[in-house]
């Protein structure tokens, strides 16, 4: 009976058991120090550099025990927008509590998503990142104004995306995970060091360019321990 | 027991079928490349969408519609204007197609840039040439707006726009642009006869033409280099905008030919204005070069008369129906029964 009782209770509690929650927050970096918008940060290289916008998608996240997948977010599509600071922390319900030492993300949208016509809430294109001449979101985006070793700034505009081959551009980020709370953080710094600013201002179409860029994006998440 | 929820599951699969054929079409065509299962074709959503398509709103200025390149009266094509015109007079770089039987296409505009006919009005609402605004300026717009707050309502039952209820709107009304009805659709359904010049023009058609303009389309909706000399201006290369490929170059969508009485001028530049201007361009005006298509290689030959036939052929593509059909025009009717703003 007593044996019962305790099954009962464990039955009920998996279902009535309080939604659970994996809070992310992210976060960039710049010159090894917290990107602010709308500052001028002069870097190691001597780059001014001022960054007005920096905008991107997270999709598809998972949570992984030992590289078995235990949970799936559905309709997982989160638009990262610096200008939004609310949008940078995630609050991913999981409904129960579940074991995970890694999470998996697209850095980006996927190709079937891009060809799914019209979508609303994250991907609406009023958020305007969705290209217009071209069909298909733009997974990344950074406005800003750079200067090149002195000489006189100038506005850049780095638009990446593409959801075709051979400049299918998503990517695939897994990364061990310790705590509750995942903070991940992105080095910019590679990226930005990967674009030779003395010639280029505009990066604003699928090509092989971007698709490089965003491997070295996806390569530059890190998760930060918690403090 | 088993009899009724077999009856009320009957019920309940018809009442989904004839949500979907709201869509109507001949039956011997092929099926539509649409997702119609996304967006099913509802009345009140197509009036938003002819509201909106009608409306200035969506241009920076609030000076022109869609329907300033693509006029009813010319299946929906800009007509006299080889490049469009926008807003401050700034001309665009490509000759605006006619619209029509866009559910069955599987890209848009000359290159195929749009993969969706949902994100198609994007491309000019945004287009600096065009009509200069954002989507999200554009929803802003709606959003103020006394008639439209009624309009989205009928529509999806929540009065607020978005920018994905306001392209699926639109969609909604460029699907029901079919044009089905011309005199060739009769004569193919047996109740009218071709004349003797109409018969000789269309087999000429069949021999030379039909590969890339293929029935009952009139296009295979793929691309292709027809030829063309390079305008010296544009320089457009077509295709390879998008693919960056050089064996792209020069390839354009294939355009359909129905109405094509009414969409001059022709090709994705308007560069010919007159029927026997393409009939010379395909006999004798074709530039051989690498992207060429293969069926071009060869010089197609028409005598003066067999060209006379097969432009009398092309012009029993023309359907008045669609051309004049009173859904298809400024709606009145809808604007008049909803809040003035
Ligand atoms: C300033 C003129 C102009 C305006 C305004 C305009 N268009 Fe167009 N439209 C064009 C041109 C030019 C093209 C072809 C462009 C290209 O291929 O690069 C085109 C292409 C299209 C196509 C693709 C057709 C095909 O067969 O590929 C559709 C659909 C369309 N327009 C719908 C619209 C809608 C809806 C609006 C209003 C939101 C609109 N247009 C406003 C000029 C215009
Ligand atoms: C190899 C494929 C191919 C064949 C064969 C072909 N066309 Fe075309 N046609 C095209 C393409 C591609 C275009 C658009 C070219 C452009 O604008 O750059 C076009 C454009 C046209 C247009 C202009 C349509 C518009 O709305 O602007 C007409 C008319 C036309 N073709 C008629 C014909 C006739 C008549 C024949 C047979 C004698 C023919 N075509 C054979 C590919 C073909």
């Amino acid at each position: 009976m007593k044996k019962h009782f305790i099954i009962l209770v464990l039955v009920l509690s998996h279902f009535f058991s309080v939604a659970q929650r994996v809070n992310i927050s992210l976060n960039a970096s710049l010159d090894g120090k917290e990107l602010l918008l709308d500052r001028v940060v002069v870097n190691s290289e001597k780059d001014t550099l001022l960054i007005n916008q920096l905008k991107f998608y997270i999709s598809n996240i998972q949570f992984l025990k030992d590289d078995s997948i235990v949970f799936t977010e559905l309709n997982s599509y989160h638009l990262i927008d610096f200008e939004m600071p609310a949008s940078t922390s995630l609050s991913i319900k999981t409904f129960r509590s579940i074991s995970y030492n890694s999470i998996r993300f697209y850095l980006g949208i996927d190709s079937l998503t891009n060809v799914s016509g019209a979508l609303g809430g994250e991907l609406d294109p009023t958020h305007g990142m969705y290209w217009t001449w071209q069909s298909g979101y733009i997974n990344f985006k950074m406005e800003g104004q750079v200067s090149r070793r002195k000489e006189p700034l100038k506005e850049f505009q780095i638009h990446l995306g593409g959801y075709q081959q051979p400049f299918y551009s998503l990517q695939e980020v897994q990364l061990n995970v310790h705590d509750e709370n995942i903070n991940l953080e992105l080095n910019l710094d590679p990226f930005l060091h990967s674009i030779d600013f003395s010639n280029v201002h505009h990066i604003m179409s699928p090509s092989k360019k971007a698709v490089e860029l965003s491997e070295i994006l996806a390569k530059n998440f890190k998760v930060k321990k918690n403090d | 027991m088993i009899k009724y929820i077999s009856i009320l599951l009957f019920l309940l699969i018809t009442a989904f079928t004839t949500r979907e054929s709201n869509f109507l079409y001949p039956t011997s065509w092929p099926k539509p490349n649409y997702d119609f299962s996304k967006n099913p074709i509802e009345k009140n959503k197509v009036n938003l969408g002819r509201v909106l398509f009608y409306d200035p709103i969506l241009s920076e200025n609030n000076s022109i519609s869609c329907e300033s390149c693509h006029s009813p009266y010319s299946a929906f094509t800009h007509i006299d204007h080889a490049l469009s015109h926008g807003i401050y007079d700034s001309i665009s770089t490509r000759n605006s197609p006619a619209l029509m039987n866009l559910a069955w296409k599987k890209s848009f505009m000359w290159d195929g840039a749009i993969n969706n006919l949902d994100m198609q009005a994007l491309a000019p609402i945004t287009h600096p040439l065009e009509m200069g605004s954002s989507i999200k300026k554009v929803v802003i717009k709606l959003q103020a707006s006394k008639k439209y707050g009624q309009l989205y309502f009928q529509a999806y039952g929540d009065s607020i726009p978005t920018g994905e209820k306001t392209l699926k709107a639109i969609s909604q009304f460029l699907l029901t642009l079919v044009s089905a009805n011309s005199k060739y659709d009769k004569v193919i359904r047996g109740d009218e006869q071709f004349s003797p010049q109409e018969k000789n023009g269309y087999a000429l058609f069949q021999k030379n033409c039909s590969s890339c303009h293929k029935e009952p389309l009139f296009t295979n909706d793929e691309f292709a280099n027809n030829g063309l000399p390079e305008n010296p201006t544009l320089k457009d290369k077509g295709r390879m905008h998008i693919t960056l490929d050089s064996t792209d170059a020069y390839k354009f969508k294939i355009p359909t030919l129905r109405n094509i009485e009414y969409t001059y001028p022709y090709m994705h530049d308007g560069r010919f204005k007159k029927l026997s201007e393409v009939m010379n361009h395909y006999t004798s005006g074709i530039i051989q070069s690498k992207t060429l298509a293969p069926e071009l290689k060869e010089k197609i030959k028409l005598t003066e008369n067999e060209k006379v036939d097969l432009i009398s052929f092309l012009l029993t593509l023309s359907d008045k129906e669609f051309v004049f059909n009173s859904k298809h025009t400024y709606p009145i009717e809808i604007i008049s029964s909803v809040a003035k703003d």
